[in-house]
């Protein structure tokens, strides 16, 4: 066993675990903190197989980001000392068959695929930040190239570079709407409690 | 076999995995995981000593620092005249104290909080080169890649370990300080990162390794001299940097005088200590972000090492030993030390001079001022490049350089010309009087 | 490298200048409504911005080639397989739809809920207006979903401004996390086709799974089959929800009671319309291939689908005496009439140019549906305006003695719904149980196995077809239930009298879509042929010019 296919198991075990620790916990926070340890050792995962930006990215969004938002929310909205979540057997006995159903299909599904020809070594000649942004832009060709099957009488289409820089532009605009839309529901609230 | 001579060499490059493989008598093409384990903990533990001794250094510093300004002496009794060994001391006061943990608290979240902030404070070291190739993570090989953006990223994570304690703790206190600690790390965040980017964008990367070499010479090539873009930025991000280590003025997850310790008031003993050791590799850990993006990271500003022929760069030039290589290496590592010092010295300066805010005035300078003022620097520092550059050249930072390096002549002229006044009389001052003989402790 | 990006950077899409137009009136009304309130001054900004988005798409429409026109095929494929959006006469289509729903909702909303909300209402409008040109445009999963969302997230603003009341909030809470986890269905799905096929633009993953040539059959069993249908289902749930179909039916009738009329009206419609185009581009029913690059079992997940989401929205509409929930449930059970469509499409491909394509069918039926949905509604909101909240059957009862006009534009809009001749919806019905049916009739000759084969399906499209008509009895029983109680009932309490608002003309103008669509099919359908099976209808065109041209 190599060194990178040892922490493969580790992380992945890591990992496994806490998503099933997300599911049986009924504490919010406490199901809040099992996500953290699963979504960070996915970004270890990412770092093991030489995706940096991924993995961080993947720490900043997820651990700095949404995991407080969810922690903060609740000790905002908490009525209570620790909220728990009250589940039904019944609950219960769905959410596992449905789980379970969904688990085994992702599992034969997976298992039919054919593994990798040939023994890939992990690669850790690192893309530069400046080509990952220019990719992104859409003006490097080092985007992931499809399987065109090259149709047209065995012609070859080129792939060109896709650009990002359109569906970046329209997020900002998602996220102003959103901003408005936090800003109403805050203030829809606050008059309510002056009415009261 | 693995040949001796090339294990000289690699212990020397920083490569220990074949020293281990050697050490376990396995062969040079063994795939053993264990070598590359015990490689890794090494590095691991010298990083972690590296942490805490310059914790137990700084928390000395800090009590010193803040006598002084505060018109005292600070730690003057164990471990001689200056208190050398005070924070030994209180490490093992802590140690042997009683370990607490409320009934009311969620046990678990308890004790995983101080863990989470500790590991996301150490975590930001992995990616701190302190010389040339002196990183903990891609070394030999070149410096890591993103190495700035992954210290942002796991810097953000020791919040969570906070705010776990704040919530944890089961005391209204605690869960005051981890809800402020949560909205303060999450504003300040954003401006940080965007003053973060500012000399990524100059440098075209995100390996501290290379923004730190485009800075070496003489010191108006720091990138704080740059433009007036980065100038500003610099101050910007020192001052997001600061909220987001927690420290004053942006105290607010602590404030003992309103929420008795903020988020560690049901903490004693070892666990306390862990969110010291958090706070303060976190100090050293945003300083060395800062100098190494700004500051020149670790070239002395002065090129005397090239002038000498230790520099890297020269030493492959003349073909000297690898050896010779680390012993300039080990210089600049020391310069970059001494320079994170200066940063942390300048936090704790801060945080006995100024009062705490109020949380609305933090999250009022974050939103309202900082933020427009690091996106307005992002955006004039890519103008800047993109149309000034071609035509001003590079010697607006002659300017901005000179004029920092004569204000602070005059500023230092003016302080060391001014006769003192000393609100008390007798008290030792950094600079002044000597002390009467009469005024002097007596030591029995 | 550097002038790649100046390429990237300055070749901005300008075929998306409606889209940029809109997105920035948006800017505008946002920032204008800090300091300016009035409904008036900012609803006429918003149909100006829609007007001006019209003349744009009008130049645009002048100085671009859709792609499916382009002389050089090279460059055609280059930019098909690289851009995020593009300009196709299907986009064009359904930029046409999104800026006549945009003025619509505009005019029904001017005098939705608080004045000082105006701003933000009709800015949220124009948003979503412009989510369903960019989703007809769009030519990349990112830039699909990034559309989708941007009419789901202007949607979750639009429930919550206009009224605050709880069952409002809860309506809108439904919605908003229910949306969110349909989204999230729609990205697992979406993250396993990215996987399979290496990249995000959908010319591209059509093209990796075959779909000119019959779907993912490029090899004998590929091992990752099983990931495809995946993602299939998955796409298919997330947008599922969207287009209401059951098993993912089951917030609308709460949503739309909860919520204002007029929000009603624009969920039964807006995300039906963008959720069908998606599917139609995902699953390749545009173009050449035939809507099966996700496998052959899209078919029949798609006539079950059908067959239940009919059934079930007719039969619980039966026992609704709400107006809202019964519009509901009767938005579903047409939601299951436009998956026939999608369940014939694959079957009916390569039969003549005269014939109408299922998907064809589809499409036109979603503009009928909108022209006669968005009306009923419509009809609710004036009734309501006056004073006196329209919400049960009870209170259109004796509608034709008191308001006759009303009466006669409320049963237009019904007898549509119905499926009456001489209405948009009568079209819509035949054009779509007659494709099931032409399936039987249309069997090819050969060997005896493929006959067989072929009988078969054809047996299950007349099925379906059976149902289709059986569930349209249904359905004219409670329609005509309101038309009765209009007509034949008196009024105790009678409505005030209607004013004249925005919202009557927005009431007329579906009105009168819904007839000409119902009397003049074609002036829809032919632009629908060009823009489903662009290479079929330039041959049909060809042909029908060729003895002219030969003339002159």
């Amino acid at each position: 066993m190599t060194l990178h296919a040892a922490l493969f198991y580790i992380l992945a075990t890591v990992t496994a675990i806490s998503a099933i620790g997300v599911a049986v916990t009924s504490n919010i926070v406490r199901a809040a903190t099992w996500l953290l340890f699963a979504l960070a050792s996915t970004a270890g995962i990412y770092f093991l197989l030489g995706a940096d930006f991924l993995g961080a990215t993947q720490l900043i969004v997820y651990v700095g980001g949404t995991m407080i938002l969810v922690v903060f929310g609740v000790m905002l909205t908490a009525s209570g000392p620790f909220v728990n979540m009250k589940v039904g057997a019944a609950e219960w006995a769905i959410s596992l068959a449905v789980g379970l159903l969904l688990y085994s299909v992702l599992a034969i599904v997976l298992l039919q695929i054919e593994p990798p020809s040939r023994n890939i070594p992990p690669n850790h000649t690192l893309l530069p930040s400046k080509h990952i942004g220019a990719a992104l832009l859409g003006s490097s060709s080092s985007t992931p190239e499809a399987k065109v099957t090259g149709l047209r009488g065995g012609q070859f289409i080129p792939r060109t570079r896709v650009s990002y820089l359109l569906p970046f532009e329209i997020i900002s605009v998602h996220l102003l709407v959103v901003l408005i839309g936090a800003a109403y529901l805050a203030r829809a609230k606050r008059r309510r409690e002056d009415v009261a | 076999m693995i040949r001796q001579e090339d294990l000289r060499e690699d212990i020397l490059n920083g490569e220990l995995t074949n020293l281990f493989r050697w050490f376990l008598g396995l062969p040079e093409d063994s795939l053993s995981p264990f070598p590359g384990l015990m490689a890794a903990g090494v590095a691991v533990g010298m990083l972690v000593g590296f942490v805490a001794l310059s914790a137990v250094f700084f928390i000395w510093l800090e009590r010193k620092v803040a006598g002084r300004i505060q018109d005292r002496l600070g730690p003057t009794r164990v471990g001689g005249k200056f208190g050398w060994l005070q924070t030994i001391a209180d490490g093992i006061k802590l140690l042997v104290k009683e370990d607490l943990i409320p009934r009311d608290a969620d046990h678990i979240l308890f004790r995983l909080g101080p863990y989470i902030a500790f590991c996301g404070a150490f975590c930001a070291f992995i990616a701190l080169p302190f010389a040339q190739g002196w990183t903990a993570y891609g070394t030999g090989t070149g410096a890591f890649a993103i190495g700035v953006f992954f210290i942002l990223a796991v810097m953000s994570t020791e919040v969570f370990g906070i705010i776990l304690a704040g919530y944890g703790s089961g005391s209204k206190w605690s869960l005051f300080g981890g809800m402020r600690e949560a909205a303060q790390m999450v504003g300040y965040e954003i401006p940080m990162s965007l003053c973060v980017l500012v000399p990524v964008i100059v440098a075209g990367s995100m390996d501290l390794g290379k923004i730190s070499a485009n800075q070496a010479g003489w010191f108006w090539e720091w990138y704080v001299f740059r433009d007036p873009f980065t100038f500003v930025a610099f101050w910007t991000y020192f001052t997001c940097a600061t909220a987001a280590c927690k420290r004053a003025p942006f105290d607010l997850a602590e404030a003992e005088s309103e929420l008795v310790a903020g988020f560690h008031t049901e903490y004693s003993g070892l666990r306390w200590s862990f969110f010291f050791m958090a706070e303060y590799a976190a100090m050293f850990a945003v300083s060395g972000v800062a100098v190494l993006l700004f500051g020149g990271g670790w070239h002395l500003g002065l090129p005397v090492w090239t002038l000498v022929g230790l520099s890297p760069e020269l030493s492959q030039v003349l073909n000297w030993p690898s050896n010779v290589l680390n012993i300039g290496n080990a210089i600049n590592a020391g310069v970059f030390i001494v320079k994170c010092w200066v940063l942390v010295f300048v936090q704790i300066w801060v945080r006995w001079t100024l009062p705490r805010l109020r949380i609305d005035q933090v999250m009022m300078t974050c939103i309202k001022y900082l933020l427009p003022i690091s996106c307005f620097l992002m955006l004039g520092v890519s103008l800047w490049e993109v149309f000034a550059r071609p035509y001003l050249g590079d010697y607006f930072k002659f300017v901005l350089a000179g004029l920092v390096l004569i204000s602070i002549i005059i500023t230092a002229m003016r302080v060391f010309t001014t006769p003192m006044k000393l609100p008390t009389p007798g008290i030792d001052a950094p600079w002044g009087p000597r002390i009467p003989a009469e005024f002097t402790i007596k030591r029995s | 490298m550097q002038d790649n990006l100046a390429i990237a950077l300055m070749g901005f899409p300008s075929q998306l200048l409606p889209e940029i137009i809109l997105g920035l009136a948006a800017c505008v009304l946002f920032l204008g409504a800090t300091w300016k309130v009035s409904r008036h001054v900012w609803g006429t900004v918003a149909l100006a911005a829609l007007v001006l988005a019209g003349l744009a798409m009008w130049s645009v429409h002048h100085s671009h080639t859709p792609i499916e026109n382009e002389p050089k095929a090279e460059f055609a494929d280059t930019i098909r397989f690289s851009a995020p959006v593009l300009y196709t006469k299907f986009g064009v289509l359904f930029k046409l739809i999104g800026l006549i729903t945009g003025v619509l909702l505009v005019l029904l909303g001017w005098d939705e809920g608080g004045e000082e909300h105006a701003g933000e209402y009709h800015a949220c409008l124009l948003l979503i207006a412009a989510g369903i040109g960019l989703t007809g445009a769009a030519n990349d999963l990112i830039t699909l979903f990034l559309a989708l969302e941007l009419i789901s997230i202007p949607t979750y603003i639009v429930l919550y401004l206009p009224r605050i009341t709880a069952p409002a909030q809860e309506a809108a809470m439904k919605y908003f996390l229910l949306s969110v986890f349909s989204s999230g269905l729609l990205l697992f799905g979406f993250s396993y086709l990215y996987g399979v096929t290496g990249t995000t633009n959908i010319s591209g993953i059509l093209d990796s799974l075959g779909a000119s040539q019959g779907g993912i059959a490029t090899r004998a069993v590929p091992t990752w089959r099983g990931l495809v249908l995946v993602s299939l289902v998955m796409i298919v749930a997330g947008l599922g929800f969207r287009i209401t179909a059951v098993p993912f039916h089951f917030y609308a009738p709460d949503v739309y009671q909860g919520t204002t009329t007029v929000s009603a009206g624009m969920l039964a419609f807006v995300p039906k319309i963008v959720g069908f185009a998606a599917l139609l581009k995902l699953l390749g029913f545009v173009g050449d291939s035939n809507g099966q690059a996700m496998g052959s079992q899209a078919p029949i997940l798609f006539w079950i689908m059908a067959a239940v989401t009919m059934t079930l929205g007719n039969i619980l509409a039966l026992w609704q005496t709400n107006i809202k929930r019964l519009l509901a449930y009767s938005s579903i059970a047409h939601a299951g009439y436009m998956l026939i469509g999608l369940a014939v499409a694959p079957r009916m491909t390569g039969t003549s140019a005269d014939a109408v394509n299922g998907v064809e069918a589809v499409v036109f039926y979603l503009a009928a549906y909108g022209a006669m949905t968005l009306g009923s509604f419509a009809v609710l909101h004036v009734l309501s305006q006056s004073g006196k909240t329209v919400e049960n059957e009870d209170d259109l009862v004796g509608l034709g003695k008191t308001h006759p006009v009303m009466a006669l534009v409320m049963v237009l809009f019904l007898f549509s719904l119905i499926g009456m001749p001489l209405t948009a919806g009568f079209v819509g019905k035949f054009l779509l149980f007659f494709d099931a049916m032409s399936v039987f009739s249309s069997i090819p000759e050969g060997n005896a196995e493929a006959v067989r084969q072929a009988t078969e399906q054809g047996r299950l499209y007349g099925l379906l077809a059976l149902i289709g008509a059986v569930n349209a009895a249904i359905g004219a029983w409670y329609y005509l239930r309101l038309a009765s109680a209009m007509y034949l009932r008196e009024a105790i309490m009678p409505l005030p009298a209607v004013k004249t608002t925005p919202a009557v003309f927005a009431m007329v103008v579906c009105a009168v879509l819904t007839l000409v669509l119902g009397m003049f099919p074609s002036t829809l359908l032919s632009p629908i042929r060009e823009a489903i099976r662009p290479t079929i209808a330039g041959q049909a065109k060809i042909a029908a010019d060729g003895p002219k041209v030969a003339q002159r």
